[in-house]
């Protein structure tokens, strides 16, 4: 938490009223308000009779002038002169209810100003409130409970600057209600704006708030908030399964290692370090599920050493453009970089040994070399890349378990034959395989079978030609790890050699 | 416990006790001891029912500085906040360095009730909730609290349990302590 300065106790922002002029809506005059508290702004729009309403109560409740707001008028109501009159009693009527109630509006005068949605005092105040009366059955429902990035920021506010924790005299707008439902919460959804948020200047993404009130959370999803802003998240490290982060981040470290940003050199605990380092730390022990989609991450950083546990990654819609330090997470089975900048796989099944899904889609992809040894897979969707080759299939044409292919939207894809072209290069197991999510008529299974023994014919051929230079049977093995020019893969394994899965789930190769 | 840091402001947390039959929960706030954050912690005496005070039995400074802790939370409670004052550190006989006798006399000139516990072993801690809690209920019954007044610190909540709030205030130290 932020160290808090000497001067900011008690020091409230000002707050004023002020009324910008007024319009005329289905015969109605409406007075828009301007309000603003420190450097936050945003409007209101309210009737005469809505002020009417508010004094009258104000005046029960809270013991105002009966005087202070101007009087009604019957004739000329909407009058020119009338109305200009009006907006200046007004907003001296406002004005003078903000001096009388300096640090937290009763709440008819905090509904009226919008201060609820807006205001530090007034946004927790109603919080609290909701939570007083609603907490308890939302914990037992156990369901998702959304927060905007505002509010957050206004709790945040209230405990670091020791602000009461029941300014407004009302009891069941106690802080502590907040504080009381936080500690328990096990599914939380933060979600900003993209833009100003309602009617205000207040820009969520730039709001910085403390997530440590949190010490309960399995599931965490945020988006459209500054990530570098967020503090706390580690304290629910070890409850958090599940963590979503999207549109608020510019690397994973700054979600995964916020304490990279005071040491420049840690190790995750357990981790056998040889050279000294400044920090130890904890993973996230429970977390397997990350979905990092929709932010400007440009790299898989060490970060992920933290997150040994992760089964689900999500890094879609990203600026990847390398494959790298996947090799630390065991568990990895589903992985999407579906949309990023990747043009190359080259050693990839160095890196992710388990995996079962793999979402390529929308990369820079041409060639397909890196993919032929990750012997688990099974989904694999490779559609809006630039591959334009039928060879390059090859790569993948011997995985023993893959189900689902998707190519579509390749330079590939509109030659003509494409589908029994691309089939033809899983061999014995082109009937297994799921093409774009078609299944395979009878005629096309016929017409690979035709496309297969040509094929085979030619190989045979080939080989004929070639057997004066001994290139036995085994040196397709190294042609096809060899990692330079890897494209001109010329001798096709006849996939009859490999062993056949009976069932897809077996491909769990340690 | 081995290496917990300071408190930075404040902590929060809840327990649902039980006081003749009914059942209470308490807003627990422990607010930081640091002197660099006594103007923030001072904003938790408002509108809490009660407090708890501790002081570490084998440091004697943080004795000495009691009543100035306990002027803060006279000045800024109503007449009727229990405060509850805690010898704690009672795992430590041999480095004890202030007597049961002399704090036990320190609470009753100060009208405060007094225990000695331990957060090590869990000696007497849920007593001190408890003593707490039962204090500000009789409160409650004899009618000297009174349940309307928003600075009571005590709501009811005919559904749920009743919604207390203790402001536990830790022992004041001004030169850190050793972890
Ligand atoms: N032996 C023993 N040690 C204790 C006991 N209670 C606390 N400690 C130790 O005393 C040190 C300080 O305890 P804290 O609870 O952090 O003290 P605090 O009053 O909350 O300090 P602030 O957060 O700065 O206000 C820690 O190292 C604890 O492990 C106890 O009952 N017995
Ligand atoms: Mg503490």
């Amino acid at each position: 938490m932020e160290a808090v300065g000497a001067g900011e106790e008690g020091e409230e922002p000002p707050k004023e009223a002020r009324i910008l002029g007024s319009e005329l809506v289905e015969s109605y005059t409406v007075y828009i308000i301007q309000v603003s508290v420190g450097s936050h702004q945003w409007t209101v729009k309210h009737r005469y009779s809505d002020f009417h309403d508010l004094h009258e109560k104000l005046v029960s409740e809270k013991k105002i002038d009966k005087n202070l707001l101007p009087p009604k008028k019957i004739i000329g109501k909407n009058s020119k002169s009338l109305v200009e009159k009006r907006e200046k009693e007004l907003e001296v009527y406002l004005q003078t209810l903000l001096v009388k109630f300096p640090v937290a509006a009763p709440k008819l005068l905090s509904h009226f100003l919008h201060f609820h949605l807006y205001e530090i005092n007034g946004n927790t105040a109603a919080l609290a409130e909701e939570l007083f009366h609603r907490g308890e059955q939302l914990l037992m429902a156990g369901e998702v409970f959304s927060l905007r990035p505002l509010q957050l920021y206004a709790i945040t506010q209230q405990l670091c600057q020791g602000k009461p924790t029941c300014a407004n005299g009302d009891a069941k707008t106690d802080l502590g209600h907040i504080l009381d439902f936080t500690c328990r919460l096990k599914y939380l959804k933060v979600t900003g704006t993209e833009g100003p948020f309602g009617t205000s200047n207040i820009q969520e993404h730039l709001l910085p708030f403390d997530l440590s009130i949190f010490k309960s959370l399995h599931q965490i999803e945020i988006n459209h908030c500054g990530a570098n802003l967020i503090k706390g998240l580690t304290s629910s490290k070890h409850t958090l399964t599940t963590m979503s982060v999207r549109f608020s981040a510019t690397s994973m470290k700054e979600i995964l290692v916020p304490e990279a940003s005071e040491f420049d050199q840690w190790e995750p605990e357990g981790a056998l370090s040889s050279f000294p380092v400044t920090a130890v730390i904890p993973t996230w022990k429970t977390l397997t599920t990350l979905d990092m989609s929709h932010n400007r991450i440009s790299q898989i950083d060490d970060s992920v050493k933290l997150i040994p546990k992760i089964e689900f990654l999500e890094l879609s819609h990203n600026d990847v453009s390398l494959v790298e330090n996947l090799q630390h997470l065991y568990n990895l089975i589903h992985l999407d970089l579906s949309y990023n900048k990747l043009a190359s796989l080259e050693g990839v099944h160095t890196k992710l040994g388990n995996i079962k899904t793999l979402n390529l889609a929308g990369n820079l992809l041409e060639r397909l070399c890196g993919l032929n040894k990750l012997y688990s897979l099974v989904n694999l969707d490779l559609s809006s890349n630039k591959i334009d080759q039928i060879d390059e299939i090859r790569n993948i044409g011997s995985l023993p378990c893959l189900e689902k292919v998707v190519l579509s939207n390749n330079p590939l894809s509109i030659i003509p034959d494409y589908r029994t072209k691309v089939l033809a290069q899983f061999g014995d197991r082109a009937s297994e395989v799921c093409l774009d999510n078609i299944s395979t008529t009878e005629k096309e299974l016929d017409t690979v079978e035709v496309l297969k023994a040509i094929q085979k014919a030619k190989e045979v051929k080939y080989k004929l030609n070639n057997s004066d230079k001994k290139i036995s049977e085994d040196s397709r093995l190294t042609a096809a790890s060899s990692k330079s020019n890897c494209s001109s893969l010329t001798v096709h394994p006849s996939s009859s050699s490999l062993p056949r899965p009976v069932s897809s789930s077996q491909g769990n190769h340690k | 416990m081995a290496d917990c840091p300071h408190t930075i402001g404040v902590e929060f947390g809840t327990r649902i006790i039980e006081v003749s039959g009914q059942k209470i929960k308490l807003q627990i706030w422990d607010t930081a001891g640091q002197e660099r954050f006594r103007a923030v912690t001072r904003s938790y005496y408002r509108g809490a029912a009660g407090a708890l005070m501790v002081y570490d039995i084998t440091r004697r400074s943080t004795y000495n500085h009691l009543s100035s802790w306990l002027t803060d939370a006279r000045n800024l409670t109503n007449p009727n906040t229990v405060i509850i004052l805690i010898g704690n550190k009672a795992d430590l006989e041999a480095q004890r360095d202030v007597t049961y006798e002399e704090a036990k006399q320190f609470a009753e000139e100060n009208g405060l009730l007094f225990l000695e516990a331990s957060a090590k072993t869990g000696e007497n801690v849920e007593d001190a909730f408890l003593e707490a809690a039962k204090k500000i209920y009789q409160n409650i019954q004899d009618g000297s609290l009174d349940l309307n007044a928003a600075e009571s610190g005590v709501q009811h909540k005919p559904s749920a349990p009743q919604g207390g709030r203790l402001t536990s205030e830790p022992q004041p130290q001004r030169e850190g302590c050793g972890c």
